[in-house]
């Protein structure tokens, strides 16, 4: 590293006090190096069990679908034999039914009966108090590390009890695991800045949440590189400024809302309405960070239908069920037909020390 | 082999033209568009495809996008498919006004219409090629998910693992006319001529495929030009020659131009010399028409993308491709793919009155026509749009100078069962438009790459 993050927090201060314009006198740019859904999973908040595995889920459709189990028998042992592997997934693929004629749930959820999966009743889950209910809000958790109760993250008990996407911040979800190894690579990174009078005290601090130009700069190992510069991508629809305190080295901030594009053919945007973020500084110098607000379902459902059949088989599990469970779950912003479209929901963060420069601006990178 | 050698010429064996003009004639005159052939057409939605959709056959095509072919008996300046003959192989006309240039001459038909001729060859589309990027009749909508070709009939949908569907021969005695491969030109080895996008053309490149740039003049550029060195035992093949340079290296020459290839330059299909000096070129050997109100700019992250005469970004619409874990962000991330961009076309761009406060269809000028990769989109109400590679293109309200591109990735998607679908539209009017039937469903902006 050229510079160190006190050298270069000196630099800035000096171009700040030269253009008379100092918004914050110190700055520190991290890049995010993981992002997931904020799960708590334990032994308790599935009591009746999690739901089935896709092996045995796709066997369930078929006899729902009004096969006989020596049907299903006959087509499973011509599928693990080899002698047929396309019958099965070529039904379960269409299984839909509209107009009497065979359609695919990913693009048509609702030509499929609700195969009423199972949500999770948890007493944890991570986020904020969106609502402002605090512990009178009717389905509120309990967040696991704060203790605040009446935390608002329904998306949490909706995919709560799906296998793949079960897990802790320490234990990644399958599912998020395997997505991140995607976004990493085929997503611009994300820049977190953070600035305040004196970011060593606490007081009012500022929280930037932007697009780079560049991906994750990663080492040889695949990990995410620590220390390296970024130009922001100057496209005003990805930056996101929250304003908020930063009191014994925790930090939280609100923005009314969040929006970063993504990909199109992945996840087309995150968005975030009455959006909130809680970050706090690890003793490596890395940060730690919860990103929460309501979700429009159909933007993360999205980001699972958009890859079909091998997204259900490999990494989702049964999608209409996912469907269902958004839709119900979904806890504000109703349309106009009454039913809401959007579902609390938090995300974990981490991100390492990075450096950033505006392309075209004169200046140093902070 | 490229290899940095001595500055300084000492030697040279092709003089330079005082004023050279640049290398490379147009591609296409006017009535001539230019198709990829097969698979390069996009119908096809595997996920090989979504990353990367190779163009090994450019096809010159009428403005239809119907292939063109010689006829193997004709003589040089004459059409002898006459009659019956002509009945299947209809000649190629030349519009009003068009003038013959280069390899580009017309001959004068028995009934007094002028049909355009490549080389001399006459030209002529078949009766049984229905879709652009046919060949003998064997559409490349056979290669995607079932649908009706532009004759009606069913096609496509072959299930996984089933047999590739047979193909009508080819007919006796006439032969494509190929834009590329490029077999017209005389090279030595250490050379090919590869479609270079950022340039708009065919250029030479080295046998790593590194775009190669001609020199105008004889002041040696700088540092950053890395002179192609040629086989000291080489001998001058067609037009090229080579210079003994000041260490005694031999230096490629075509057309008395000395070749260089660009430092900066990293990958295969790069461009980055372009501007670089203004004594420098591409070495062409043909290039891409590029209407007059159409410019090519340079955006922060994205490289070269078509612009407006104003340089503000143009854009196409895109749909859905599963291309799970590939690259649509990186630069070139997602395929042309023409028979989507002209499925999509206007009325499935949907995009509504709201969607046109920001969106605008970029104008072809009055008397445009198809030529090259370029057609016109005309609107019900009259209006012209200019469409490349087969997608009608727009831009964006909130570019504000050349090189923005905050459009880009607008999106929107669409399932049932969702009133508040951002598109307000019903998965059945988007699900045909080059989206899998197994995945999900939507369209977005997307800069035009060159």
């Amino acid at each position: 590293m050229a510079l160190s993050h006190r050298c270069v927090r000196w630099i800035v201060a000096a171009v700040l006090l030269a253009a008379a314009t100092p918004a914050r006198a110190e700055s520190r740019t991290y890049v995010r190096s993981w992002f997931s859904q904020a799960m708590a999973s334990d032994d308790s908040d599935c009591p009746g069990g999690v739901n089935p595995p896709w092996a045995d889920q796709r066997l369930k459709i078929l006899a729902d679908l009004g096969y006989t189990p020596q049907q299903v028998e006959t087509m499973l042992s011509a599928e693990v034999s080899g002698r047929d592997r396309a019958t099965i997934n070529q039904i379960v693929r269409m299984r839909g039914r509209k107009d009497g004629q065979p359609v695919n749930p990913y693009s048509f959820p609702d030509s499929v009966t609700d195969p009423k999966l199972r949500a999770a009743s948890g007493r944890y889950a991570y986020g904020f108090n969106l609502d402002g209910k605090g512990a009178a809000s009717p389905n509120g958790f309990e967040d696991p590390e704060t203790h605040e109760k009446g935390v608002n993250n329904e998306l949490a008990r909706a995919l709560g009890c799906m296998r793949e996407f079960r897990g802790t911040l320490a234990t990644y979800p399958l599912y998020w695991d395997w997505t991140w190894g995607q976004l990493k690579g085929t997503e611009p990174a994300w820049l977190i800045t953070v600035s305040g009078d004196d970011l060593a005290r606490d007081g009012p601090v500022t929280v930037t949440i932007e697009r780079a130009l560049e991906h994750l700069r990663a080492n040889t190992d695949g990990s995410a590189r620590r220390d390296a510069t970024y130009r922001i991508d100057p496209d005003p629809r990805s930056r996101n400024v929250f304003e908020g305190v930063q009191k014994s080295g925790v930090i939280t901030a609100a923005a009314p809302a969040m929006r970063m594009l993504q990909d199109p053919l992945v996840a087309m945007e995150f968005r975030l309405s009455r959006a909130r973020v809680r970050l706090k500084t690890m003793d490596d110098g890395t940060l730690d960070i919860m990103v929460g607000g309501y979700q429009p379902w159909g933007d993360i459902y999205y980001s699972f239908a958009a890859g079909g059949a091998g997204n259900e088989s490999c990494s989702t599990g049964d999608m209409a069920g996912i469907y269902y469970l958004l839709r119900k779950l979904a806890d504000a912003e109703p349309d106009a037909t009454g039913r809401n479209a959007a579902i609390s929901a938090t995300y974990y963060m981490q991100a390492l020390p990075a450096f950033s420069v505006a392309p075209g601006r004169p200046g140093v990178a902070r | 082999m490229r290899m940095r050698l001595g500055l300084g010429l000492v030697l040279v064996l092709s003089a330079a033209p005082a004023v050279a003009a640049p290398l490379g004639e147009v591609a296409t005159p006017p009535g001539i568009t230019l198709e990829p052939l097969g698979v390069s057409q996009g119908y096809e939605l595997g996920k090989q495809t979504a990353t990367f959709l190779p163009r090994e056959q450019i096809a010159y095509a009428d403005t239809s996008g119907k292939t063109l072919y010689t006829l193997d008996a004709d003589p040089a300046g004459k059409s002898t498919c006459v009659d019956a003959c002509a009945a299947d192989w209809k000649p190629a006309p030349v519009p009003r006004g068009a003038k013959a240039f280069g390899r580009w001459t017309q001959i004068k038909r028995g009934d007094g219409t002028l049909q355009w001729a490549l080389a001399g060859k006459a030209l002529y589309t078949f009766a049984k090629d229905i879709d652009p990027g046919s060949v003998f009749g064997n559409s490349p909508a056979r290669f995607g998910p079932q649908r009706r070709n532009g004759a009606g009939e069913v096609v496509g949908g072959r299930a996984y693992g089933a047999p590739a569907p047979k193909d009508l021969p080819p007919v006796p005695g006439w032969t494509p006319a190929l834009a590329f491969p490029v077999t017209s030109a005389v090279l030595p080895t250490d050379f090919a001529v590869k479609e270079v996008a950022d340039a708009l053309a065919l250029v030479l490149v080295t046998h790593d495929a590194m775009t190669v740039y001609a020199l105008d003049g004889k002041k040696e550029p700088g540092k950053s030009w890395l002179p192609v060195g040629a086989p000291q035992l080489s001998s001058a093949v067609g037009d090229f020659a080579f210079n003994v340079r000041a260490d005694g290296i031999k230096q490629w020459t075509y057309k008395g131009r000395g070749l260089y290839t660009y430092a900066l330059d990293l990958a295969p299909g790069d461009a980055n010399g372009i501007g670089a000096d203004k004594v420098m070129d591409v070495a062409a050997m043909a290039r891409y028409f590029l209407p007059p109100n159409v410019t090519v700019q340079t955006t922060l992250a994205r490289g070269k993308v078509l612009a407006s005469d104003k340089g503000l970004t143009l854009y196409r619409r895109e749909a859905h491709i599963d291309q799970t874990g590939a690259g649509h962000n990186l630069r070139r991330g997602q395929p042309i793919r023409p028979a989507v961009g002209r499925e999509i076309g206007l009325k499935n761009a949907r995009c509504d009155d709201a969607c046109r406060k920001h969106w605008h269809p970029y104008a072809a000028p009055a008397g445009a026509g198809a030529q090259g990769q370029w057609s016109v989109a005309v609107h019900p109400d009259g209006f012209r749009q200019w469409a490349y590679q087969g997608y009608p293109l727009w831009t964006y309200d909130g570019d504000a100078k050349p090189g923005d591109m905050n459009g880009n990735d607008d999106s929107m998607y669409a399932f049932s069962g969702m009133a508040h679908a951002p598109s307000g539209v019903a998965p059945e009017a988007l699900v045909d438009i080059g989206t899998p039937q197994d995945g999900g469903i939507g369209l977005y902006w997307l800069i035009a790459s060159p």
